[in-house]
């Protein structure tokens, strides 16, 4: 199939941003340290999806997916790490200097973003996705082993511990939609590990050619943005029909 | 935002650096060196969205791919549409969309919203070709939607009181009592019910009846339903949802304070409900049979909710809308819906009640369903409900020669697109209906919320029912008692 082109996406963007409700917001670690983000909220009640960048962006890369997932009725938040884009500031201001200090923080970081999101007025805090690139897959795939709330992710370019990848093995009903592209060797063969892991049926990877790293694969994969809001819809359901009883 | 932009603007002239130009090479290279048969190249490359796509998506898409309904995009426009280009070729080829369950083997029904063979072919061959804007001179008239989010135009509103529904907990049937919106004898025509709160809206339906005095107005009434703290019934009787002898609650609208007393329901409906909204069907109209429902002047309506906790405390504001005509139309609508309380078929309730769905089991058949026919009639739809264990559904008729047909099979069914399929089937008196649920409980239903538990009937998504609604047509001046006996 030939390739599609781009040309309408710009204009896609300006139209969703007309629906959408965005604002900077600022998460509050549990050290205290104020992780930057952007929140989306949704019109009426639905799920949450947090979006966790890549190690060699920040969260703007996720702007145009972040609209997308809103206007199709989803509470987003983007947050930068620490040493990232807005969390770039004092002690944390070089990632490169303090990558290990920042990677050990992360998890806390990810608890503090899924408390914020799931404690919006309109975010059903029980059914939660993630979106997460490159140093963001580990992050998540451990999210879900701590959060039963997040029903499902989308991994890109990434890998996880014998741990989490247990875990993902031992989770029938986490359906994972992974995407990597092939030359980027050691991500994509971790992508396929993990969704090959997958007990659940829906769960599928997606393996691209010359397509770049993460998010960043975007730019040369077009129909990839879709079609992470088109699993979305199938899998965690906006009107919350698939849910299990609230009671539990 | 102006960062932004040129931040993407810098994104697309790389692109088209990138990918572009040496994508136009290499397919420059690929049309010269390629034997592509001529005809179904021209055929393809001729393919465009306003001439081909946009009728398609006009008659078949745009009802939920526009602002303010269910479809996560808006297929109104060239711009809204282009960007999902790949993934609308992926669901209409895997037959995803638009939502369609009924086996094509069997019955014909004239809602089929599925896409011929043709019209696939149009979106695969406009996607496989650049997905081309084309010509908007070419374009059909835009359709005239409805406004406020309405599917039909409606003549007569009504808003139902503001619904609290809590974060947590387990929200039993509720049932409450207005004055019918119409002055006089009316025929409605179309009904749609507009939920506040879709994720919160498990069901509402309503039926109008003669008004009693002892039906209070705006009053909430459900039955104390004994529960453990993982919402299984302590003693699963088949009776949940209808009215029996055991504790009412009640709440006045737009109060909090409940009370309690023994005894029986004072609002209920004794006859079958006009119509529910659904997850997935939106609206009934029975324009397109030249039919309507006659409420005489001074009815009540009977409101059944079923609203069901997600974790977000929300407040739902539910309209109802109706079309009315001072024509009587030739036909009248008869519902059929599942049995509630006492005044249904005992036999049915007693089939519910014997539904005992195993833990990890896939192919579970629930009790068959027995509809016999006591007059001609004529059947006009089918809207077969389970919750989320559902898996097929089966409705076969047995005629009085002893000739069996299958008018409809759901090999998949699906609880969040509970469709209306609408047929005209002449059924002979003493013919049978016999309707067939079965149910999946294991790991591989990915809607199943815990396949460990055994499951019983029940009202809560979490239990299950199989309830074969149908509903008929009948000359405007029938009797309409008597058409039905159940088992």
């Amino acid at each position: 199939m030939k390739r599609l082109r781009l040309v309408p996406i710009v204009m896609l963007l300006f139209t969703a941003a007309a629906h959408a409700e965005q604002r900077q917001v600022s998460v509050t670690a549990s050290d205290g340290f104020a992780l930057q983000g952007n929140y989306y909220s949704a019109d009426k009640g639905g799920p949450g999806i947090l979006l966790l960048h890549q190690c060699n962006a920040d969260r703007r890369i996720y702007d145009q997916l972040a609209t997308m997932l809103n206007v199709a009725g989803y509470n987003v938040l983007t947050i930068d790490w620490r040493g990232f884009g807005g969390s770039k500031t004092g002690e944390y201001a070089d990632f490169g200097a303090q990558r290990q200090k920042i990677l050990d923080r992360m998890p806390g970081d990810v608890d503090a973003a899924l408390k914020f999101l799931g404690s919006q007025p309109t975010v059903i805090s029980r059914a939660l996705g993630v979106v997460a690139g490159s140093c963001g897959v580990n992050q998540a795939v451990q999210a879900s082993r701590r959060h039963p709330e997040i029903r499902t992710m989308v991994l890109l370019s990434g890998s996880t511990d014998a741990a989490s990848e247990a875990h993902i093995g031992n989770s029938p009903t986490l359906p994972i939609f992974g995407a990597a592209s092939e030359e980027d060797t050691d991500a994509a063969a971790a992508i396929k590990k993990i969704v090959g892991l997958s007990k659940h049926p829906d769960s599928r990877v997606e393996m691209f050619k010359d397509a770049g790293h993460a998010a960043s694969m975007f730019a040369k994969q077009p129909d990839l943005e879709p079609d992470i809001v088109i699993w979305f819809r199938a899998n965690l359901p906006v009107a919350g029909y698939g849910l299990p009883p609230a009671i539990r | 935002m102006s960062s932004d932009v040129r931040r993407i603007i810098r994104a697309m002239l790389s692109r088209i650096a990138v990918v572009v130009v040496p994508m136009v090479l290499i397919v420059m290279v690929v049309l010269a060196a390629a034997p592509v048969p001529a005809a179904s190249q021209d055929t393809a490359s001729a393919v465009t969205f306003h001439k081909d796509v946009l009728p398609v998506l006009q008659k078949n898409c745009q009802s939920c791919h526009r602002p303010g309904q269910i479809g996560p995009f808006s297929m109104l426009t060239y711009k809204d549409t282009r960007p999902w280009a790949k993934a609308m070729k992926a669901a209409v080829v895997a037959r995803i969309m638009p939502p369609w369950f009924a086996d094509p083997r069997y019955g014909h029904f004239n809602n089929d919203r599925s896409l011929s063979q043709a019209e696939i072919d149009t979106i695969v061959n406009w996607v496989n070709n650049g997905a081309p804007e084309g010509d908007p001179a070419a374009a059909p008239p835009p359709i005239e939607w409805p406004a406020g989010g309405w599917q039909i135009k409606p003549d007569v509103t009504m808003d139902l009181p503001p619904y609290p529904v809590p974060a947590r907990g387990i929200v039993e049937w509720e049932r409450i009592a207005f004055p019918a919106p119409f002055k006089e004898d009316t025929w409605v025509t179309s009904v749609e019910i507009m939920p506040g709160v879709p994720a919160v809206v498990h069901h509402m339906c309503f039926g109008f009846q003669k008004h009693k005095a002892t039906t209070p107005y705006g009053e909430y009434q459900w039955m104390e339903v004994p529960r453990r703290e993982d919402g299984t019934m302590t003693k699963p009787d088949g009776t949940t949802t209808g009215p029996r002898d055991g504790i009412v609650l009640t709440r006045v609208a737009g109060q909090t304070a409940v009370t309690r007393r023994v005894g029986r329901p004072t609002v209920y409906h004794e006859g079958t409900n006009e119509f529910c909204y659904l997850p997935g069907l939106p609206f009934e109209d029975y324009r397109p049979v030249h039919a309507g429902m006659m409420v005489p002047a001074g009815s009540d309506m009977i409101v059944s909710l079923h609203y069901t906790a997600t974790g977000l405390a929300v407040v739902d504001k539910s309209r109802i809308g109706f079309t009315v005509t001072k024509t009587p139309p030739a036909k009248k609508f008869l519902p059929q819906d599942g049995p509630e309380g006492d005044n249904a078929p005992v036999e049915r309730q007693q089939a519910n009640a014997s539904l005992k769905i195993p833990p990890y089991a896939d192919n579970v058949p629930g009790p068959l369903a027995e509809i016999g026919f006591l007059k001609d009639v004529e059947l006009v739809w089918f809207r077969p409900h389970a919750h989320v264990r559902g898996k097929t559904v089966r409705y076969t008729l047995s005629y009085p020669d002893g000739k069996e047909e299958t008018l409809l099979y759901l090999p998949h069914y699906n609880f969040n697109w509970q469709l209306t399929y609408r047929t005209s089937v002449k059924i002979p008196k003493g013919s049978k209906m016999r309707v067939q649920f079965t149910y999946d409980n294991s790991t591989s239903n990915k809607y199943n919320p815990d396949p460990s538990k055994w499951v019983y009937f029940g009202g809560q998504s979490w239990e299950e029912m199989g309830t074969p609604n149908m509903g008929f047509l009948v000359d405007r001046d029938a009797d309409d008692k008597g058409f039905l006996a159940e088992k």
